[in-house]
C-alpha cells in the first residue's frame, strides 16, 4: 500500500498516458490544485492509492478533446508541408531535368543545417528562435487556458514546444520520402545537375563520393557514369540518359542519412528531455504532495464537544468551622480537611466515604489545578447516596491566568454533567 | 512487518492529543481545553509521501486508575501473570456504549496490549503528586516498552521532580512541548522512541532518516511555490473594457481595484498552497495587523523590501551585470561601455520608480470599445516586498506545530538582515533575477532563485 501513494507513481500515472497526453493531463492537473476549492472535487476518492486518486480526479475534470487535436496539429502541418515542398519539388516538366542539389538543400543538407542549428538553439537562445518560441509558448497557453498559471508551466511548456517543432520537422522528412516513394513508382523522373562553379565532371565526382561516404561501404549510388551523362546547362536542349532516374539511390539515402537520421536522434533527444523535466517537475512541485496531505488529514472520532459556560463562580472561602471538607488529591497535612481523598488506596476511600458522619454540610476541595475525573464523581456520588453535598470548592493557587481559564471550563462542564454546585475559594486576579 | 505504533497515555488534559497532533502532523486532530474531549482510541499515522512512518494512538485519560488496580491486583497472583490480568481486564470490561464505567480504561488499554509501545504523558507545570503512581504501576504492568514525555503546559517549575519520579517507572524520559517544538525537537523525540524497542529500533531510525529528508523536500517545494506566485504577481496585467458611455476617474479607479484584489488573491492562494504543504489547513489567520499591512499599503513597504539606497545600489549592479553580457558579447569592443551603460539606466529607472512608487501604470488611453490595462507594477521595490512577505508567511507556517490552534497573527521579520546572508555577488544575482521575473525565469534561473531563496528562508530560522 505505502508504494502506491509516491510522487514516483503520480509520475507514472501520468507518463502512461503518452508523453503528450500525460503532460498536458499534469498541466490540468496543476490547474485544478491551484483552486481554493479543489479539495471538494475529491470526496470520495481512493485514499490508499495514487492512480486511484488521480483517476478520481480525471473522471471530474474531462480535458477538452479539442487540445489534443489541436497539439496534432503542429506534427501534421509538418507532414503536409513535406508532402507539398516533395510534390514541388518532382514538378517535373519531362523537358529540363529534376536538379538534384535542389532535392538535396530541400530534403538533406537544408534539413541537416536545421538540425544543427536546432541543436546549437538548445544551449545558445537566439532573437529569432526565441521569439518563435515565445509565440508558440503564448498559443499554447490560451489553448490550455493555463491564465496565471503559465508561467509555472513555462519551462516545460518550451521544452515540449522544442520536441513537437522537432517531431513535424521528422514528419516533414518523412512524408517527403512517402511521396517520393508514392511518386516514383508509378512515373519516372529525369534527374541531373547543373553547377556554374564545377566546371567538370570528376569534381561533381569528388563531391558525390564525398556525400554518399556514410553508405559508399555498403552501395556504391552515384557512379562516374551517372555523374557525368546526367550534367545538364540552362537553355541547352538535354537528353535524358536512361539511367538519369539512378539519382533516386543518392537522393534517398542523403535524405535518409543527413535529413532523417540527425533529426530523429533530435527528436530522440528532445523527448528524454521533455520527459525528464515531466518527472523533475511532477517531483519537485508541491501538487501531489498538497493532494496527499490533506486527503490523509484524520479527523478525531466522536470527540466530546460542550458550550463553554461563562458564568461566573461565586466566591466561598474555606470555613472548617461551617464546613465538612473533603480534599481531593489536596495539599497533605491541610488542618482543615476532614480527610484528603487520594492519597490512600480506593477500598480505604471507599470505606471511609461510606461511613463518615457530617454535622455540617459536606464540601469537596480540589485545586483548581487538578483535574476532575471519574473518580472524584465516583466519590461525590458515594456521599451523596447518604446525603446532601452542599458542592466543592476550587482553591485557584499561584495558576497562569490561560491555564486557569482552560481549568476552569473543565471543572464547570463537570460540575453541570454531575449536578453540583461549584464555588471558588477567593475571587481570581486575571 | 507492521509498523511502530505507540499509545499516547496519561491524566486526563495533559496534552495527548496535543502531542499526537504535532507528531502525527494531523491538525484536524481535535484539541480543546476541556477535560475528557477524547473518548476514543484512534490512531494517527505520520505519512510522508505515501509511506507510514509510525502510528500514534490518541487515547482518552484515565478516569478510574485506583479502581483498575484494585481489580488487577485481585485477579493476580505474581509478575508473570501481570499482562494477562490486563486483558482479562479488557475482556470483562469491554461494553458496546460509552456509558460502561471503564469504557476509558478499555480503550487505552487495549492498544497496549495489541502490541502498542507507551508514551506516557504528564504536566510538567504541576507539581508531582502519588494520585499518578496508580496510572503508572498499571503501565508497568502491561510489559511494553514504555517512555515518558513531561509536556510543560503552563511552564517548567516542576520538570525535574517529575523526572526523578518518572525515571523510576519509565526506561526513557524527556520534556516536550507539542506547541512550540521545531523540527530538530521532533526529531530527537523520534530518537527517543527507537531506543525504547530493538523491535522497532531499526524502522524508526529509518523513519527519521525519511522524515529529516522529506522536512528538506517541503523546504524546496515552498521555495517552488513562491517562485511560481511571484512570477504570476510580478506578470499580471488585469484589463477592464471600456463601456461606451464612462467617467474616466472611476474607470482607473475600478480597474486599479481589481487589479489590487487580484494581486491579494494571488497571494492568498500561495499561503493556501503553503498550508497545504505543510497539512496545516485548519490554519486561522490574522491576517492584516499593523506589523504585516496589505500589499499596498506603501508607506509600511520598509518593513518588508529594501530601503531606497540599497534597493538603487544593487538595481544598478544588476543593471552593470546586464550590460556586461553586451561586452562579452561584442569581444570587449564596447570598451565596456554596456556594463556602464546598463547600470547607469537601471539605477536610474530604480530611483525614479522608488520616488513614486505607488504609481500603478495604467497602459493606453481609455477609449470606448477598448480594453484598458493595469500592470505588471515597474517598481524594483516592489518585488522585494513580494518575497519579503512571502518568506515571513513561509516561516511562519514552517515553524507551527500541528497542535497549535491559537489564530495566527503575521509579522513582519527584518528582510534586510535576511539579504546580509547572501554576498554582494549573489545579492546583485537575485536583484537581477526578480527584475528578470516580471518576462519568465528560464529554468536555470528559476533553479537558481530557488537556492537563493532557501538561503534566505533559512537565515530566518536561525
Amino acid at each position: 500500500m505505502d508504494q502506491k501513494l509516491t510522487p514516483n507513481e503520480g509520475y507514472r500515472y501520468f507518463r502512461t498516458q503518452g508523453l503528450s497526453s500525460g503532460l498536458l493531463t499534469w498541466l490540468a492537473f496543476r490547474r485544478f490544485m491551484a483552486r481554493p476549492d479543489w479539495a471538494q472535487h475529491m470526496v470520495g476518492a481512493e485514499k490508499d492509492d495514487m492512480t486511484g486518486l488521480l483517476s478520481h480526479w480525471q473522471q471530474q475534470e474531462p480535458q477538452a478533446a479539442n487540445v489534443t487535436l489541436l497539439l496534432s496539429s503542429v506534427p501534421l502541418l509538418g507532414a503536409a508541408s513535406g508532402v507539398a515542398a516533395m510534390a514541388a519539388a518532382l514538378n517535373y516538366s519531362g523537358v529540363a531535368p529534376i536538379n538534384i542539389w535542389v532535392m538535396l538543400w530541400l530534403f538533406a543538407l537544408g534539413p541537416l543545417l536545421l538540425t544543427c542549428l536546432a541543436v546549437v538553439s538548445q544551449f545558445f537562445r537566439s532573437a529569432a528562435v526565441g521569439l518563435l518560441r515565445q509565440t508558440l509558448l503564448h498559443w499554447f497557453s490560451k489553448r490550455l487556458q493555463l491564465g496565471t498559471q503559465q508561467s509555472a508551466s513555462h519551462g516545460l511548456l518550451m521544452r515540449y514546444i522544442g520536441y513537437l517543432l522537432q517531431w513535424s520537422a521528422l514528419l516533414y522528412l518523412i512524408a517527403a520520402l512517402m511521396t517520393f516513394l508514392a511518386f516514383a513508382t508509378f512515373q519516372d523522373f529525369n534527374f541531373g545537375w547543373s553547377s556554374t562553379l564545377i566546371q567538370d565532371a570528376s569534381t561533381m565526382q569528388q563531391w558525390m563520393n564525398l556525400l554518399s561516404a556514410p553508405w559508399s561501404w555498403w552501395h556504391q549510388t552515384a557512379s562516374e557514369q551517372l555523374v557525368s551523362s546526367t550534367r545538364y546547362f540552362h537553355g541547352q536542349a538535354s537528353s535524358a540518359p536512361a539511367m538519369a532516374g539512378l539519382w533516386w539511390q543518392t537522393l534517398m539515402m542523403a535524405t535518409l542519412v543527413y535529413g532523417l537520421l540527425p533529426r530523429l536522434m533530435l527528436m530522440l533527444w528532445l523527448r528524454y528531455r521533455v520527459s525528464s523535466a515531466l518527472r523533475r517537475d511532477i517531483e519537485n512541485s508541491s501538487e501531489l504532495t498538497r493532494l496527499m496531505a490533506t486527503l490523509h488529514q484524520q479527523q478525531s472520532q466522536s470527540p466530546l464537544e460542550a458550550e463553554p459556560d461563562n458564568a461566573t463562580l461565586v466566591v466561598l472561602p474555606l470555613n472548617a468551622a461551617q464546613q465538612w471538607l473533603i480534599g481531593w488529591h489536596a495539599q497533605p497535612n491541610s488542618e482543615t480537611l476532614k480527610y484528603n481523598l487520594g492519597e490512600n488506596t480506593w477500598s480505604a476511600d471507599e470505606q471511609w466515604l461510606q461511613q463518615f458522619q457530617a454535622d455540617k454540610p459536606v464540601y469537596f476541595v480540589a485545586a483548581l489545578q487538578q483535574t476532575p475525573t471519574a473518580e472524584l464523581a465516583d466519590c461525590i456520588a458515594l456521599v451523596r447516596a447518604r446525603m446532601n453535598v452542599a458542592g466543592l470548592i476550587l482553591m485557584p493557587g499561584d495558576y497562569p491566568p490561560e491555564r486557569a481559564e482552560a481549568q476552569l471550563e473543565s471543572w464547570q462542564f463537570f460540575a453541570s454533567q454531575h449536578n453540583f454546585g461549584l464555588f471558588i475559594e477567593e475571587a481570581r486576579h486575571d | 512487518m507492521t509498523k511502530p505504533v505507540f499509545a499516547v497515555v496519561g491524566h486526563p488534559n495533559k496534552g495527548k492529543s496535543s502531542i499526537v497532533a504535532t507528531l502525527a502532523r494531523q491538525d484536524a486532530v481535535k484539541i480543546s481545553s476541556l477535560s475528557g474531549t477524547t473518548t476514543q482510541a484512534q490512531a494517527f499515522t505520520l505519512n510522508v509521501d505515501g509511506q507510514t512512518l509510525y502510528s500514534l494512538v490518541d487515547t482518552p485519560g484515565f478516569q478510574r486508575p485506583r479502581q483498575v488496580l484494585s481489580w488487577l491486583e485481585q485477579h493476580c497472583q505474581n509478575a508473570s501473570q501481570r499482562p494477562d490480568a490486563i486483558r482479562q481486564f479488557i475482556d470483562a470490561h469491554q461494553a458496546t456504549t460509552e456509558d460502561s464505567r471503564f469504557h476509558d480504561e478499555t480503550e487505552l488499554l487495549r492498544p497496549i496490549t495489541e502490541g502498542a509501545g507507551i508514551i506516557y504523558v504528564v504536566d510538567g507545570s504541576v507539581p508531582y503528586t502519588p494520585e499518578y503512581e496508580a496510572e503508572m504501576t498499571i503501565l508497568q504492568w502491561s510489559g511494553q516498552p514504555r517512555m515518558a514525555l513531561i509536556n510543560p503546559i503552563g511552564g517548567e517549575q516542576f520538570v525535574a521532580q517529575w523526572q526523578q519520579a518518572l525515571s523510576q517507572f519509565f526506561s526513557v524520559v524527556r520534556v516536550f512541548d507539542p506547541m512550540t517544538a521545531d523540527d530538530q525537537k521532533q526529531v530527537a523525540i523520534l530518537s527517543a522512541f527507537a531506543e525504547l524497542s530493538e523491535r522497532w529500533r531499526s524502522d524508526l531510525e529509518r523513519a527519521i532518516q525519511v522524515y529529516s529528508a522529506h522536512l528538506q523536500r517541503l523546504r524546496s517545494r515552498s521555495a517552488k511555490v513562491i517562485i511560481e506566485s511571484m512570477q504570476q504577481l510580478l506578470q499580471l496585467e488585469v484589463s477592464l473594457p471600456v463601456p461606451e458611455q464612462f467617467a474616466e476617474t472611476a474607470l482607473r479607479q475600478q480597474l486599479q481595484q481589481r487589479y489590487q484584489q487580484t494581486m491579494r488573491d494571488l497571494e492568498a492562494n500561495m499561503q493556501r498552497q503553503l498550508q497545504e504543504l505543510y497539512a496545516l489547513n485548519h490554519m486561522r489567520l490574522n491576517a492584516q495587523t499593523l506589523d504585516f499591512p496589505d500589499m499596498f499599503d506603501v508607506e509600511h513597504w520598509y518593513l518588508f523590501g529594501l530601503d531606497r539606497q540599497k534597493l538603487v545600489a544593487l538595481s544598478a549592479s544588476a543593471g552593470a551585470a546586464a550590460g556586461a553580457v553586451v561586452d562579452v558579447g561584442l569581444g570587449g569592443s564596447s570598451l565596456m561601455m554596456g556594463a556602464l551603460a546598463g547600470g547607469i539606466v537601471t539605477g536610474a529607472a530604480s530611483l525614479l520608480a522608488t520616488w513614486k512608487p505607488e504609481k500603478l501604470k495604467v497602459k493606453g488611453v481609455p477609449l470606448a470599445g477598448k480594453t484598458l490595462t493595469m500592470g505588471p507594477v515597474k517598481d524594483a521595490n516592489f518585488s522585494f516586498v513580494l518575497l519579503g512577505r512571502a518568506i515571513d508567511f513561509f516561516d511562519l507556517v514552517a515553524r507551527r506545530t500541528h497542535a497549535d490552534r491559537r489564530v495566527v497573527t503575521m509579522a513582519a521579520s527584518d528582510f534586510k538582515a535576511r539579504m546580509a546572508s547572501l554576498n554582494q555577488v549573489e545579492q546583485v544575482k537575485l536583484t537581477r533575477a526578480l527584475l528578470k521575473a516580471r518576462k519568465g525565469l528560464s529554468e536555470q534561473d528559476s533553479d537558481q532563485l530557488q537556492q537563493w531563496l532557501l538561503q534566505l528562508m533559512a537565515a530566518g530560522q536561525q
